[in-house]
C-alpha cells in the first residue's frame, strides 16, 4: 500500500512535472510582449526631458496612432519646435518644418540621427514590425530586476536592415512588459540603454508611462519620456494619418 | 511700399472682422549677427544685424487660418559692409502673408507664401523660385516668397496634385505650375510641369527614397525656353549615418546651361538673377554630428568642379538656453583669380564674393 502511494505520487510528479518547470521560451515571452503593447488607436500626451550634464531642455508633444503601422506626432513646445510634425506610415516617415513649409522624407541612414536633440533616433520611434518579425529571440536567463522578475531574452537579427544587430531584454515575468533592453551595433558594441517603468493599467492591459534612454555615444547625457496622458482605443480618423494634416 | 500697405489693410480687415472668433497665435525670434570679413582686396569689414521675425497665425475659422510673417531687419553698426549683406535693411518685410483655406477636397492657400519643390538640399532644378541656396547658411525662411493662388488636392495619405499660379501679370505672362505627387513603397516621386510664362516651360521629376541602407534623393528638369535650345538640369544625392553619430551627405549637380571654362562664365546673368551658377558640375559635401542634444559640429563644402573653387562653411551650434541659440560659423572660399567663388572686382560688382566671413549669431526664439 505504502509503495503504491509511492508510486502514484512518483507517477503524478513525473507526469506534471514538465508542467510546472517548463520554461517559456524566448519566441513565447516576446509574443507576449508584442501582445501587449500593442493597441489598436491610442493617443499620447507626453513631455521630453532631454539631460546634458547639469542642464536640461524640455519639450512637449502629442501622438497619435494606430496600430503599429501609423502615428502622428505633433510638438507643442519649446517656441522653436513648436509646430513640428512626424507622420510615420509603415517603413516611411516625413517630418513637416513649419519654417520651411515644406515636408521632408526622413529616408535611409538619417534615421538613426536624433529626434529633435534627444537620445531617441527617428528610427526608435518609427520601429514598427513586430520584434519577432526582424529577431531570433532566445532566452538566456531569468532575473531580478528592481524587485521584479524577469525573463532576459537575446535577440539576434534575422535580417539585415535593422540598427540595432542584437537587443537584450528585460521582461517582467508578471506584466510581459519590457523593464530594460540594451542596444547593439554589428560589432558588438553596446549603442544605447532603455529602462521603462511607472507602469499603469489600462483597461486589461498595463503600460508603461515612463521611459529613459541613455545614448552611451554622448557623454552625460539622457532623455525620459514622461507619457502625462493616455487614451486607447479611440476613434481616430483616418485623415489624421495623411501628409495633407502635417501641412494643416 | 504699396504691397506693404495693402497687406497691412488686408491683414486688418481680416484680423479684425474676424477677431471674435480668432485664436492667434504669435511666435517668431529675434537674431543678432556680428559679421566680420576680409574682402579679397585684402580689407575688412564688419556689421551688427539684426532681425526680428513673428510668425502670426490667426484661426479665422476651424478650416481658415491667415498667416503672417513680418520681418524686420536693422544695422546697428557697421564699418565698409557690402550692401549685398543687408536687403531690405531698415525696413518691414511682409515675407509671408496668406490666407489658407482647407476645404473636404482641397486646401487654397492665396497670398505671397513659399512654394518649396524638390528633393534636393542645397541644388532644386524643379523649384523656380529657389533654385540654389546656401542650406546649411541660412535660414530656410530666408527662401524667397512668392505671391501666388495655390491648390492642394490630396488623393490618398502620401498622394496629391498641387498647382500654383502667381498672380500679378498677365494670365499668359505669369508662372504656373503643376506636380502631382506619390508614395511608392520606400521611395516618394513626384511629376511636375511648370509654364515659365511666354512660351518657356519645364518638365521635372523628384524622387527620395533609401538603396541598400544609404538615403538616395534625385531631382531632375528639362528646361524648354521658346526660341533657344533645351537644356537640362539635375541632382543626386545621398546621405549615410555613421554608428559613431557622424551622418554625411552628398549632392552632385549638373548644370545645363553652365560653361565647363571659366572664360566662358555669364557673369552678367549672375548679377541679373537669370542664373544661379556659373559652371556646369558641382559637389556639395557635408558632414555633422550632434555631440550631444544641445550642441552640433558641422562642415559644408562646395566644389566647382570646373574651375575648382569652393565654399568651405564650418559650424558650432550649441542652444544655450531654453530659448536661446548660438552659432559660429565661418564661409572661407578658394580659388584661382576669375574663378566662381574668387571673383574679380570686374566680375563681381557687389564686393562680397570671394570675401571670407566669420558670424556670431544669437537668437532667441519666442
Amino acid at each position: 500500500m505504502r509503495y503504491r502511494s509511492l508510486l502514484v505520487i512518483l507517477l503524478v510528479s513525473l507526469m506534471i512535472s514538465p508542467v510546472l518547470s517548463v520554461e517559456m521560451t524566448g519566441d513565447e515571452v516576446i509574443r507576449k510582449v508584442d501582445a501587449n503593447m500593442t493597441f489598436d488607436t491610442a493617443r499620447f500626451e507626453s513631455e521630453m526631458v532631454i539631460h546634458i550634464g547639469e542642464e536640461v531642455r524640455r519639450k512637449t508633444f502629442v501622438s497619435y496612432a494606430k496600430g503599429r503601422t501609423k502615428s502622428f506626432t505633433e510638438f507643442l513646445s519649446p517656441p522653436r519646435d513648436k509646430g513640428v510634425k512626424y507622420l510615420k506610415i509603415e517603413d516611411n516617415m516625413w517630418m513637416y518644418l513649419p519654417s520651411v513649409e515644406k515636408i521632408i522624407k526622413i529616408a535611409g541612414h538619417m534615421l538613426r540621427q536624433s529626434m529633435m536633440g534627444s537620445d531617441f533616433s527617428y528610427e526608435d520611434a518609427l520601429e514598427s514590425a513586430k520584434l519577432l518579425e526582424k529577431y531570433q529571440a532566445e532566452l538566456v536567463s531569468e532575473e531580478v530586476l528592481e524587485d521584479s522578475p524577469c525573463y532576459v531574452i537575446d535577440l539576434t537579427a534575422r535580417v539585415k536592415e535593422v540598427t540595432y544587430y542584437r537587443r537584450r531584454i528585460w521582461v517582467d515575468k508578471n506584466l510581459f512588459i519590457p523593464l530594460k533592453e540594451e542596444l547593439f551595433a554589428v560589432s558588438g558594441k553596446k549603442l544605447k540603454v532603455m529602462t521603462l517603468g511607472n507602469m499603469k493599467k489600462f483597461g486589461t492591459r498595463f503600460y508603461p508611462t515612463y521611459m529613459v534612454m541613455r545614448d552611451l555615444l554622448r557623454k552625460n547625457s539622457m532623455t525620459e519620456m514622461i507619457i502625462t496622458k493616455v487614451e486607447f482605443d479611440l476613434k481616430i480618423t483616418e485623415e489624421i494619418f495623411t501628409q495633407r494634416s502635417l501641412k494643416k | 511700399m504699396v504691397y506693404r500697405k495693402k497687406c497691412l489693410v488686408v491683414f486688418n480687415l481680416l484680423l479684425f472682422g474676424f477677431s471674435p472668433l480668432a485664436g492667434i497665435e504669435i511666435n517668431g525670434y529675434y537674431e543678432n549677427d556680428l559679421v566680420g570679413g576680409i574682402k579679397k582686396d585684402g580689407g575688412s569689414f564688419w556689421g551688427d544685424l539684426n532681425r526680428l521675425r513673428l510668425r502670426i497665425n490667426a484661426k479665422l475659422r476651424k478650416n481658415i487660418v491667415l498667416h503672417f510673417e513680418p520681418e524686420f531687419d536693422l544695422l546697428f553698426k557697421s564699418q565698409d559692409i557690402p550692401l549685398i549683406v543687408t536687403p531690405g535693411l531698415n525696413q518691414l518685410i511682409w515675407d509671408r502673408a496668406y490666407l489658407k483655406i482647407n476645404l473636404p477636397l482641397v486646401d487654397l492657400t492665396l497670398g505671397k507664401q513659399r512654394i518649396a519643390w524638390g528633393t534636393g538640399y542645397i541644388w532644386n532644378p524643379t523649384d523656380v523660385f529657389n533654385p540654389f541656396t546656401l542650406s546649411f547658411a541660412v535660414k530656410e525662411e530666408q527662401k524667397r516668397a512668392v505671391e501666388a493662388v495655390r491648390a492642394e488636392f490630396p488623393l490618398g495619405p502620401t498622394a496629391g496634385i498641387d498647382a500654383f499660379i502667381l498672380t500679378g501679370s498677365e494670365l499668359d505672362k505669369s508662372t504656373k505650375g503643376l506636380k502631382v505627387k506619390t508614395n511608392i513603397g520606400i521611395y516618394d516621386f513626384s511629376l511636375n510641369y511648370v509654364d515659365l510664362g511666354l512660351g518657356d516651360f519645364q518638365l521635372g521629376f523628384d524622387s527620395v527614397g533609401e538603396l541598400f541602407g544609404l538615403g538616395v534623393r534625385g531631382e531632375a528638369a528639362l528646361i524648354c525656353p521658346s526660341g533657344t535650345e533645351r537644356y537640362f538640369n539635375y541632382i543626386l544625392g545621398s546621405n549615410y549615418t555613421f554608428e559613431n553619430g557622424w551622418g554625411v551627405n552628398i549632392e552632385y549637380y549638373s548644370n545645363g546651361l553652365g560653361k565647363r571654362n571659366k572664360d566662358d562664365y555669364d557673369w552678367a546673368g549672375l548679377t541679373d538673377g537669370e542664373i544661379s551658377q556659373l559652371a556646369k558640375d558641382y559637389f556639395y559635401f557635408g558632414i555633422s554630428k550632434l555631440l550631444n542634444e544641445i550642441t552640433r559640429i558641422s562642415g559644408s563644402f562646395i566644389l566647382n568642379a570646373n574651375d575648382l573653387s569652393f565654399i568651405f562653411y564650418p559650424s558650432y551650434s550649441r542652444n544655450i538656453f531654453p530659448n536661446i541659440d548660438l552659432d559660429l560659423q565661418a564661409l572661407l572660399v578658394g580659388g584661382t583669380e576669375g574663378s566662381e567663388y574668387k571673383p574679380t572686382a570686374e566680375q563681381d560688382s557687389t564686393g562680397l564674393l570671394g570675401s571670407n566671413l566669420l558670424i556670431l549669431r544669437l537668437t532667441y526664439n519666442f
